[in-house]
């Protein structure tokens, strides 16, 4: 469908030609991390989802079939590494960022601590906020 | 038509997060695949090997090397360790080339600051094998 939301992955393509020269199409359901920090002995998690609508107007929810599998995996490992896991979701235009942090979640749904709107400097400012924390450790 | 089959390969998520810390090193790492099976999660990470041939080649004897934008190759090897401890998680650390020759599988049982990659377990395959294991860890992964 050409209006899905879709995880991205992280994954450089050297990497990624190997992947799908092994497994194909099935590539599509290996799941990775896109970004973890470890600061003050707690892990941050974050997963970059791209969305088709603006992503003020993107809820997770409403497109949990094309994210769930990944989510699951991610939330599940994150909470086994007793971490935080935040959702940025954006589209190619870069001008809104929509950061969802995850208070729970199951097979068929998420449920949300806190929500941010942002504009690109302001997820920058709160992007390397939390990078130069992490270096400062 | 062929050009239609092809993967679509994306690098933009790493090309955002350079874009939004602006240059400065990152402090974080990131896990290039994760499978969840029953007994617990497997975490792989793929170490292109360039000059020299994957069976030769071991993240020890590049332990100290640094990317200007990255901490370090160190950073990486220890991080990972340290988050599949946490998540009590298998590591494994893949040696590849393009050529898909050779491929060494280096699962990572014991690892430290100072003693680097300490205690593993070894297996070498061909491109065959490694397809047989690597497709085996996607259909078990749910």
């Amino acid at each position: 469908m050409a209006n899905e939301s879709k995880i991205i992955r992280k994954t450089d393509d050297s990497a990624m030609h190997l992947i799908y020269d092994v497994v194909g199409d099935k590539a599509k359901f290996i799941s990775d991390i896109d970004s973890y920090y470890l600061l003050n002995g707690k892990y941050v998690f974050l997963e970059f989802i791209k969305c088709a609508v603006k992503p003020f107007d993107y809820n997770p929810n409403q497109n949990w079939n094309e994210i769930q599998l990944h989510l699951n995996r991610v939330w599940e490992f994150a909470s086994k590494a007793e971490g935080s896991l935040w959702l940025i979701c954006y589209d190619d235009s870069k001008d809104q960022f929509n950061l969802f942090k995850v208070g729970s979640m199951d097979d068929t749904k998420a449920e949300f601590q806190s929500q941010l709107n942002q504009n690109i400097d302001e997820f920058k400012k709160w992007f390397q906020l939390l990078n130069s924390e992490v270096l400062k450790k | 038509m062929e050009e239609l089959n092809k993967p679509q390969f994306d690098d933009e998520v790493k090309a955002l997060i350079i874009e939004a810390l602006a240059g400065n090193k990152t402090g974080g790492g990131d896990i290039d695949s994760l499978f969840r099976l029953k007994e617990g999660f497997v975490v792989i990470e793929f170490l292109r090997c360039v000059s020299v041939p994957p069976f030769t080649s071991h993240p020890n004897f590049y332990w100290d090397y640094n990317n200007l934008d990255k901490r370090g190759n160190k950073f990486k090897f220890i991080t990972l360790w340290n988050v599949a401890q946490k998540t009590k998680s298998k590591l494994f650390l893949v040696n590849y080339e393009d050529s898909r020759v050779q491929f060494k599988i280096i699962e990572v049982k014991g690892l430290s600051d100072s003693k680097k990659i300490y205690e593993e377990v070894v297996t070498k395959m061909n491109f065959d094998e490694f397809k047989k294991w690597f497709n085996d860890l996607v259909d078990k992964s749910y």
